[in-house]
């Protein structure tokens, strides 16, 4: 390992004040021919809950078990509180991991396999009963301490995983996906525990998940990750509102797009005309989508006019779905593909299919982006 | 599943009542007989415990039942300390299909060859033939076996219950000890009783392997010449049963899979 040898270019007093425990520097993670970690650079607070989100496949995975030890990076360098970690074995490492298959053993009482790791430290037995009951009543498994893994629930068991690796104390705790196997409302209510036990213990958490709203829900920030390349780092506000492209606004949230050929402040669509956009800070010119978020989009009465600032566009009403709390109109818009959707608090007025509709929304809270290379590839392919 | 045509059911209950009586009958009648006060196996004299007891106090054949609980012992000993090793070796190191086919071809060869080639072998290598040298024959399909079985529980093993231990502060070697041998011990267990078993009641390969030793099933053989006694089928009854109870125990520690490997996450 070269790369490890090399001097350290930061600055060591900025590097003991920034309060980051793990800086990633440049890693680089191949299996064979393919290309899993492609350049990744991240810094992770101390105290932090970090997500690192993106669909299978996209290296979030790769990149907790490097953190873990259970990958070695191709180069790069991993540090936690200012020490590199490649090259140790993972049980050098003062952190610990939550599986995602939870990876109980099979063969232990719940109470000893909180234990296991504690016995490992040669602690002795008082410390180790004291600290193993703690953490069971602090996840509400006192009841079940004397149980095998296979008497427990879903639930019960991933709480067993999260207080094996909690009991460790670790610097940083890592979790990959741990709330997959759960069904979706002890997942809604995991989140919440999850977040609190991790104010509570004031521990790093880095949780990977594919799913954009567990993400949102508990991070404080969130690093989007796709192809092995992190896009963008933020929390989840900024993500939100201002995603740094076209995959990330599709990523997190609905986000409809509207695809043109973006010059200056205008966007020429095949089937609505010329659309005003407002160009972000690196302007786009070519290509491109124009983004609008559902709620930021109205539909406008018959003979209504549009407020100044807002830009419309018509089309023909395709459905509404009901989910609830508010409505889904889908209006594919003339000329476009997918179709617009925009979000209505109530069902009763939602209008019915097959009319023809208009929708607003302001243009300083539209977005604009190039179309990635990709797809103008694949396009001119088809041409 | 309970879709049968019309009269398909009590035709096919019908088979499996054949099938099953060509299977069992022999084993019945050998039950039967070995408690037949009569010597004469045409005859029924009244039900009688006395050939346990003459086969009790038939030195010769004691002397050869501890002679083949010797030999069983060492084998299934050996199986298991090579056939562990090359399981793990196998299922997690090197995929390959020679190698693979390597391993399972010593059960496939007919007993007499692989008889003979020992024979042969010892003969070249000047090996004396005895109690040694059947251990070593009988340990040749033995760790084939042992390797077979240990594999099917290594296969379900979930691997992250060992990244988990390392990554709780244990290391590899105590890892094995702690996490990956006792979840696959009932696999062990199992592969133990079936070789056990198998060496308990082999002939053949004992028989050209043996010199002056006398295992029981040569006993037997010995004593079958001058007639079938009730006494052979006391011997017999016996053997049915130690075989009976180690293949169900092994059955019933092989059955218990799902411990080692977590059930599915269902959503």
């Amino acid at each position: 390992m070269s790369v490890t040898d090399e001097p350290q270019t930061v600055d060591p007093v900025l590097d003991a004040a920034d309060g980051d425990v793990i800086r990633i520097e440049r890693v680089v993670k191949w299996f064979g021919d393919v290309c899993a970690l492609n350049d990744v650079s991240l810094q992770i607070r101390d105290g932090e809950f970090f997500a690192l989100l993106g669909p299978s496949g996209c290296g979030k995975t790769t990149l907790l078990r490097c953190i873990g030890g259970f990958e070695e990076v191709t180069s790069g360098r991993i540090e936690l509180d200012g020490a590199d970690l490649v090259g140790s074995r993972p049980y050098e490492r003062p952190v610990n991991m939550m599986f995602q298959s939870y990876a109980l053993f099979p063969h232990l009482r719940v109470w000893d396999n909180v234990a296991y790791g504690l016995k490992a430290e040669r602690l002795s037995k008082d410390e180790i009963r004291s600290r193993v009951d703690e953490v069971l009543a602090k996840v509400d498994l006192v009841a079940q301490a004397d149980r095998r893994p296979h008497q427990l629930s879903g639930g019960q068991r991933q709480r067993v995983a999260l207080s094996r690796a909690i009991v460790k104390r670790p610097r940083v705790l890592l979790l990959d996906e741990p709330l997959a196997a759960l069904d979706r409302k002890l997942r809604g209510e995991m989140q919440i525990e999850l977040k609190r036990l991790q104010n509570e213990v004031g521990m790093t958490f880095i949780i990977v998940t594919h799913d954009q709203e567990e993400a949102m829900t508990m991070a404080d920030r969130i690093a989007v990750l796709d192809h092995g390349r992190v896009l963008q780092v933020a929390t989840p506000r900024e993500l939100y509102h201002h995603p740094v492209d076209h995959f990330v606004a599709a990523f997190i949230g609905k986000m409809n797009f509207i695809p043109g050929d973006v010059a200056g402040d205008a966007i020429a669509t095949t089937g609505l005309g010329s659309l005003p956009v407002r160009q972000p800070t690196v302007p786009v010119s070519g290509p491109g989508y124009l983004a609008v978020r559902p709620e930021t989009a109205r539909m406008l009465g018959d003979d209504e006019t549009p407020a100044t600032g807002e830009a419309t566009a018509t089309g023909t009403v395709e459905g509404s779905v009901f989910v609830g709390s508010q409505t889904h109109v889908h209006v594919v818009l003339d000329g476009a593909g997918d179709p617009f959707v925009l979000t209505r608090p109530r069902i009763d007025d939602a209008p019915p299919a097959g009319a023809r509709a208009r929708v607003a929304w302001r243009v300083d809270e539209a977005l604009v982006f190039p179309r990635p290379q990709s797809e103008v590839a694949v396009a001119g392919d088809g041409a | 599943m309970r879709d049968r045509g019309p009269g398909g059911g009590r035709l096919l209950r019908l088979n499996m009542g054949i099938v099953f009586a060509f299977l069992y009958t022999p084993l019945v009648v050998l039950v039967i007989l070995s408690f037949n006060q009569s010597k004469y196996a045409s005859l029924w004299g009244g039900f009688s415990t006395k050939w346990y007891g003459v086969l009790a106090h038939d030195s010769a054949v004691i002397r050869s039942i501890g002679t083949t609980f010797f030999i069983a012992a060492a084998a299934t000993v050996l199986s298991i300390v090579i056939g562990l090793p090359l399981a793990f070796g196998l299922e997690r190191w090197r995929r390959n299909a020679a190698l693979d086919s390597a391993s399972y071809f010593p059960l496939l060869i007919p007993d007499i060859v692989t008889a003979i080639g020992l024979l042969s072998f010892f003969a070249a290598i000047k090996f004396p033939l005895g109690v040694r040298s059947i251990v070593i024959a009988h340990s040749v399909w033995g760790i084939a076996f042992a390797t077979a079985i240990i594999r099917t529980r290594l296969r379900g093993f979930d691997r992250s219950i060992e990244e988990a231990s390392l990554d709780l502060g244990v290391k590899e070697i105590p890892t094995f000890f702690k996490v990956t041998l006792p979840v696959i011990w009932p696999g062990i267990i199992a592969a133990a009783l079936v070789v056990f078993t198998l060496s308990v009641d082999e002939f053949v390969i004992a028989y050209f392997t043996a010199g002056q030793t006398v295992t029981f099933p040569i006993q037997i053989y010995g004593m079958i010449r001058f007639g079938i006694t009730p006494e052979i089928n006391a011997a017999a009854t016996i053997l049915l049963c130690v075989t009976m109870l180690s293949i169900a125990t092994a059955l019933i520690l092989g059955g218990r899979r799902n411990r080692g490997v977590p059930e599915e996450a269902v959503a």
